[in-house]
């Protein structure tokens, strides 16, 4: 970063540049930082406003407590010598109790914005509804078991797509127009199916008709006590989602980066590097590859923040105990708490990320300046 | 200046496919370059000056139907060297060039310095040090501050960065520099300040330039010789000095009438119609529908003459002895 700044001071003033520049980094730091904090307040505050239907879910949720405080006491044998004044009085204040319990007296407004502060504190409380599998109520109990497993798919298949489709793309720009090329483009439209759309596909092919794979989950019952045969159990069950994903998704990423890469490989300086006698391998890596690294980095650091929010119906397809599993039942129960912790974590991820990606942009390429400076391109 | 002929090209052809049809652009073109002398290749827009440079030094695009012919380069045939062998032992080291739009020519992440070491520390076995004391001597040389080699491209401006780009061809010492229209981005006072170093450079140096451009005024600075392109062959090769005031070809002599000069009072011509297209050019003359001259032995393709005086025209009107037949 500095190395970079002193490039942009006149020659006569580098001398005294460096704490000027140091003072610089920090305020640009902090100036970003703050402004990413912004962001992440917004989105979560949103997230809760949603998530609770702006206060509406908690019309429902006393509703839900009288229902259940009534059923309750009608259930209860007790009640029958009480006298309906006397029964009414403590039905109320059961739900009187219950209701402050909750703190659904108090204005939602008020309430939102503690738990918007629980939120970004990282004090992410307990589910309504949903359990974890050890039977915790703690959410961060419940999404740290759904995250490995999330992780574990989703970081498998991404990277493998990733990898593989930067590679046969610089592959594909130089021998563009080949017939190998042009059946590639062709099945760029297969990617209009989403993933789990090939998984049953491929669950009927390699589950049902062959027997080879498993049909779905994670590791087989009961999952085998060896380390090395559980990890086996585990892989086995992981082919056909991430075959499902790379399918759906592989054409259509060697088309875009191929296509990004043959535009950068008409540039002047291409050629330039080629009269100059370079081989190949080194206009690749020099004058492809490297002035187009930012947006390799960006799109690489976008793809690693989508691991965290696992894929909803892939995951419900193949009974894969995960983040995107765990969304969606969320969802369909109400489960606020689950459903902003999930959003929290995301906001703070992709926050971070942009953050990092601010100071790694100005490492990796010259023309971006941090701070006031702006672009000289 | 010797007179060893450095390169001569013989019936170099270079076709391209496409939508629409084969092009042309460069079409049994043949001249020699002595050791030391400056070609300038002049000629319209599009009239394969470009692609006779990108031919020579082997800078083809991807739907290249036709690349024949031969171009021997210290009496070699450079054409037979496969792509390994033209890469390790031609470019660059032998043969640089600057391109049409040289300011674009450098890699915008890389240090200026680094993109010139690259080349020499590429093809000859010198340390970093080394590389770099030559890259700051050509700097020297195209008249840079030597403080501006440690900058990134964008850093300078679009002269500046063609001086750099003319500093990289000259570091590597090639024998032949191909300038592809180098100054025709540039306002008068950066061209004329740029030809200025590039008369310096062949003077000291005894460099030998191939010099292409559309501006014949600039071309009569530096150029020994003057080769007339139009739709892809070379329709006339003569010696500056003859050349400016007495050209042989029609075309030649219609393309001088339109170069406004500050001596004379004339009045600016120009020629009628547009150069035929590379595609299906006509059979015989390509000039001949715009050519005042024209008779009917143009219908046919006609032979290259050699002239008196050493110059060479494809033109029916003159006839075997060098003589005008039709005046």
């Amino acid at each position: 970063m500095l190395n970079v700044e002193t490039t942009q001071a006149p020659a006569g003033v580098r001398h005294r540049s460096a704490g000027h520049n140091l003072n610089r980094v920090l305020k640009y730091t902090l100036v970003r930082g703050l402004t990413l904090l912004a962001t992440v307040v917004i989105a979560v505050y949103l997230t809760i406003l949603i998530a609770n239907g702006g206060g509406y879910v908690d019309q429902m949720r006393i509703g839900q407590i009288k229902e259940q405080v009534i059923v309750a006491m009608g259930a209860d044998p007790e009640m029958a010598h009480l006298t309906v004044q006397q029964r009414r009085e403590l039905e109320e204040e059961r739900i009187r109790v219950r209701i402050e319990q909750l703190g659904l007296d108090r204005p939602f407004m008020v309430r939102s914005f503690e738990y918007l502060w629980n939120g970004l504190t990282l004090n992410l409380g307990s589910a309504e509804y949903l359990l974890s599998d050890s039977g915790s109520r703690q959410v961060r109990n419940i999404l740290g078991e759904r995250l490995g497993a999330t992780l574990l798919l989703m970081a498998t298949s991404q990277l493998l797509l990733f990898f593989c489709a930067m590679f046969v793309a610089l592959f594909l720009s130089r021998r563009y127009g080949s017939l190998l090329d042009k059946i590639v483009i062709s099945m760029a439209p297969t990617s209009a199916a989403p993933g789990w759309f090939y998984g049953i596909f491929l669950i009927l092919i390699f589950a049902a008709v062959l027997g080879w794979l498993p049909f779905g989950g994670m590791i087989d019952a009961p999952p085998p006590r060896n380390p090395w045969l559980r990890a086996l159990s585990i892989a086995k069950h992981m082919i056909l989602p991430v075959m499902s994903m790379f399918i759906s998704s592989i054409f259509s990423s060697v088309y875009s980066w191929r296509t990004f890469f043959l535009i950068y490989s008409s540039e002047d300086y291409v050629e330039m590097a080629k009269a100059k006698g370079l081989s190949d391998r080194q206009i690749e890596r020099r004058y492809v590859l490297r002035p187009t690294l930012p947006t390799i980095i960006t799109s690489f650091s976008l793809m690693l923040i989508t691991l965290w929010v696992g894929a909803i119906v892939l995951e419900t397809v193949f009974a894969w105990p995960g983040i995107g599993r765990l969304t969606q039942q969320a969802i369909n129960l109400f489960d606020t708490p689950v459903i902003v912790a999930n959003t929290v974590i995301y906001a703070y991820l992709l926050a971070v990320t942009l953050f990092l990606l601010d100071i790694i942009y100005s490492l990796v390429d010259p023309r971006v300046k941090l701070g006031g400076g702006g672009t000289r391109a | 200046m010797s007179n060893n002929v450095l390169l001569d090209v013989r019936n170099l052809k270079l076709h391209f496919r496409t939508r629409s049809g084969p092009v042309q652009a460069v079409d049994g073109v043949s001249f020699q370059l002595r050791e030391g002398h400056t070609l300038a290749v002049v000629g319209e827009s599009g009239c394969g000056k470009t692609s006779l440079a990108k031919a020579i030094l082997r800078l083809l695009p991807r739907n290249v139907t036709t690349f024949s012919g031969s171009v021997i380069f210290e009496g070699q045939d450079i054409m037979k060297y496969d792509d390994e062998k033209f890469r390790r032992e031609i470019r660059w080291s032998k043969i640089a060039m600057v391109p049409q739009a040289s300011m674009n020519s450098l890699n915008p992440v890389i240090r200026i310095e680094d993109q010139l070491m690259e080349p020499l520390l590429i093809h000859e076995n010198i340390s970093k040090q080394e590389a770099a004391q030559r890259v700051r001597d050509a700097f020297a040389v195209v008249g840079l501050p030597v403080d501006f080699l440690a900058r990134y491209p964008f850093e300078l401006s679009g002269g500046m960065r063609q001086r750099a780009a003319i500093a990289m061809a000259l570091a590597s010492k090639p024998r032949l520099v191909v300038l592809d229209e180098p100054s025709s981005a540039l306002d008068l006072l950066t061209q004329a300040n740029l030809m200025n170093v590039l008369k310096k450079i062949k003077h000291e140096f005894k460099t030998t330039f191939i010099l292409i451009t559309h501006d014949i005024g600039t071309a009569s600075e530096l150029a020994d010789e003057i080769a007339v392109m139009y739709a892809g062959e070379m329709i006339e090769y003569a010696s500056a000095d003859y050349f400016y005031t007495d050209a042989h070809h029609p075309y030649s002599q219609k393309l001088m009438a339109s170069v406004p000069t500050l001596r004379e009072d004339k009045d600016l011509a120009f020629i009628p119609g547009q150069p035929p297209s590379l595609i299906n050019p006509p059979a015989g003359c390509r000039f001949a529908q715009r050519c005042e001259k024209r008779f009917e032995k143009c219908s046919e393709h006609p032979r290259v003459t050699s002239l008196k005086n050493g110059a060479s025209v494809q033109c029916w009107l003159f006839d075997e002895m060098g003589e005008v037949k039709h005046a």
